[in-house]
């Protein structure tokens, strides 16, 4: 009898200690890049991993933020150039990359204008047209170059502002992160921002929405996907009024002002993060006819959802049995 | 006498903790919270007619701490703390009254009890009385799973009953009721 | 075993009444609010459960909140930040997206899946 209860007790004890980070579902929610973030991961070491993805973003925003302490990006923008760790290099360089594929619509040089508009201050104002122009002639994605991990910038006075591609690239990495943790279920929102790791638990395709760019408590269709990045852009995210005007935060790099392409808002779906935040603020600039030849030149590697002023809504021939837009009126792109 | 009694409690505790650990595999059964089998308190009041309230309580105290540790559910603790305490304290002048051929019908004012107790926490810790109104589900559902839990131990307890080294074990008087 | 059947009987009656009356509540729509603040849950609210209107305040760094909580309603009243959009967004409504007050790092939303959404691409920018 005394055997068999050191047995059990033994057996109970290992599993005990087999059972140390066994969990069914964690979620961690917390600020970050200027926004919150919520991570929710599913199955055996959810909370190991959700943290140890939280813990990867954090240290990227302390990487690419434009005003952080230590910041790579910081750095390089006050001394016009310099020495970064060679994923800033890499991402950066990756960044240029996206833009020039998009006709210099997405552009991360913008920081000068940016801050003439004072976008990254609590009172963004109009800013004097001299001002402006002055601005413009410090931005330009052929003026910035990547060598190895050192960066120069051809022009002085110029800036990078990597807040367009940082928080896709963020979710890419807690995505990795995850997966690398053994993790095939989870959720990652960045402000705006959605990855998700495979597939819900049960096996289905996550539910995504899409926030309505016309009534914000509202969306204008579901999209249904699996391991993927969803991001979308839209200037009812950011925006200030001033003298009965809008001005939101998408800066189209030609004018200098906030972009008016027609589009209100961009939706894309890919399994490259990097590439989904860019062109979903790359689209909404360029309007939606560039954006169709964008999304033709790369081989249709990549989905849209995007919507028009108008309230018509048009949607990419590859996702297009995967949303549902009740009362909508959606057009397929076809190749 | 007392080594047998601590082997006995031991070996009762594993039991709990393995099966408390089994069951917290299997992924809830409907949305409302705390609906679940809880075979592990078949054990608890197994030994509360086997060997005595005092022994239940500590069976049933270190089984919920460790089993807490072993699903990695620390806060979950609090819960079934509070509605396994309410639901012993509530069994053992029961276990007065009902002789062990009624054990099933202990398991199952314990069974509530506990699911009472564990809405009471909850509501305690989330400000939110709405809470209460899952006592009705709860109630149904801790009926049931009481009368399962206790039939398994009344089951296991009478034939035990027929056996020596159970008797020598568990240090009982044969015959006793 | 007559006793038995007895007692059979008497749980068998208490738990179809139990259940009869759940099934027959109006009540649960699932409408439980949660209120985190800096990452923290830091109250559950079912609002199906609320029968008065009242006020909760909550604190970041010396800035207030003030939420309002109603019937089936939860809002922002008053806010100490600089853009107030949590106040303009007025209440939440069987909607998606949450109410969020950045600067205070406050963050009012539903707290399962409303309208079987996962997730909102957009919001909260």
């Amino acid at each position: 009898m005394k055997r068999i209860a050191v047995l059990l007790l033994a057996a109970a004890l290992m599993l005990s200690a087999a059972g140390c980070g066994r969990e069914k579902s964690a979620s961690v929610q917390f600020f970050s890049m200027d926004t919150i973030m919520e991570i929710t991961v599913y199955g055996k070491g959810a909370q190991k991993a959700a943290d140890a993805a939280r813990a990867e973003i954090e240290s990227l925003d302390a990487m690419f933020s434009v005003s952080g302490t230590g910041s790579d990006i910081r750095k390089v923008n006050e001394s016009g150039g310099g020495a970064v760790s060679e994923e800033c290099a890499l991402l950066v360089s990756r960044a240029l990359e996206l833009g020039a594929d998009t006709g210099g619509a997405f552009d991360i040089t913008l920081l000068p204008v940016i801050d003439a508009w004072g976008f990254h201050t609590d009172d963004p104002a109009v800013p004097d047209p001299a001002a402006l122009a002055d601005a413009m002639t410090r931005t330009g994605i052929g003026a910035v170059t990547v060598s190895g991990d050192m960066i120069t910038f051809a022009k002085d006075g110029m800036g990078i502002d990597m807040g367009a591609v940082a928080k896709g690239y963020a979710a890419g990495k807690a995505a990795e992160t995850l997966k690398k943790a053994g993790i095939t279920s989870a959720l990652i929102t960045l402000g705006g921002n959605v990855r998700t790791v495979g597939a819900k638990p049960d096996g289905s395709r996550w539910r995504v929405a899409v926030q309505s760019p016309f009534d914000g408590d509202d969306y204008i269709c579901v999209v249904s996907v699996e391991d993927c990045a969803v991001v979308t852009s839209g200037g009812y995210q950011r925006y200030f009024e001033q003298d009965g005007n809008t001005y939101h935060h998408i800066i189209d790099p030609e004018t200098g002002y906030p972009a008016d392409s027609g589009v209100v808002s961009a939706t894309i779906v890919c399994g490259d993060d990097a590439l989904a935040d860019a062109f979903s603020t790359a689209v909404y600039v360029m309007g939606a006819e560039r954006a169709q030849r964008l999304w033709r030149e790369y081989d249709r590697s990549f989905d849209m959802i995007i919507v028009l002023r108008d309230g018509s809504v048009l949607v990419t021939e590859g996702i297009m049995p995967f949303v549902e837009a009740p009362g909508v009126a959606v057009t397929e792109i076809k190749r | 006498m007392k080594i047998k009694r601590l082997v006995a409690a031991a070996l009762l505790t594993a039991a709990a903790l393995v099966v408390f650990v089994i069951e917290a595999q299997v992924p809830a059964l409907t949305a409302v919270p705390g609906v679940k089998l809880g075979l592990a308190n078949s054990v608890t009041v197994f030994a509360l007619y086997a060997l005595g309230p005092a022994d239940a309580l500590a069976i049933l105290v270190v089984r919920i701490i460790l089993g807490s540790v072993a699903t990695g559910q620390l806060s979950a603790a609090l819960f079934s703390l509070s509605g396994g305490l309410l639901s012993l304290a509530v069994s053992m002048p029961l276990r007065r009254v009902f002789p062990a051929e009624r054990m099933w019908v202990v398991s199952v004012f314990g069974a509530v009890t506990h699911n009472f107790g564990q809405i009471i926490a909850a509501v305690a810790v989330t400000r939110t009385p709405g809470l209460m109104w899952y006592m009705l589900p709860l109630t149904a559902s801790g009926i049931l799973t009481g009368a399962f839990t206790g039939l398994c131990a009344q089951f296991l307890y009478s034939r035990l009953m027929r056996s020596d080294s159970f008797h020598r074990l568990f240090s009982m008087q044969k015959n006793r009721k | 075993m007559k006793k038995n059947l007895i007692w059979a009987a008497v749980f068998a009656a208490a738990a179809m009444i139990c259940a009869a009356i759940w099934f027959l509540l109006p009540r649960h729509s699932g409408a439980s609010v949660g209120i985190w603040q800096n990452g923290e849950l830091i109250k559950t609210i079912d609002l199906s459960a609320v029968t008065s209107e009242y006020e909760l305040t909550v604190e970041y760094e010396g800035r207030k909140n003030v939420i309002r909580v109603g019937p089936g309603r939860i809002e922002v009243l008053e806010a100490d930040c600089p853009d107030g959009t949590c106040v303009k967004r007025g209440e939440l409504s069987s909607g998606r997206t949450p109410i969020v007050c950045l600067p205070n790092r406050l963050v009012i939303r539903y707290m399962d899946s409303p309208g079987g959404v996962d997730a909102v691409a957009g919001g909260a920018g």
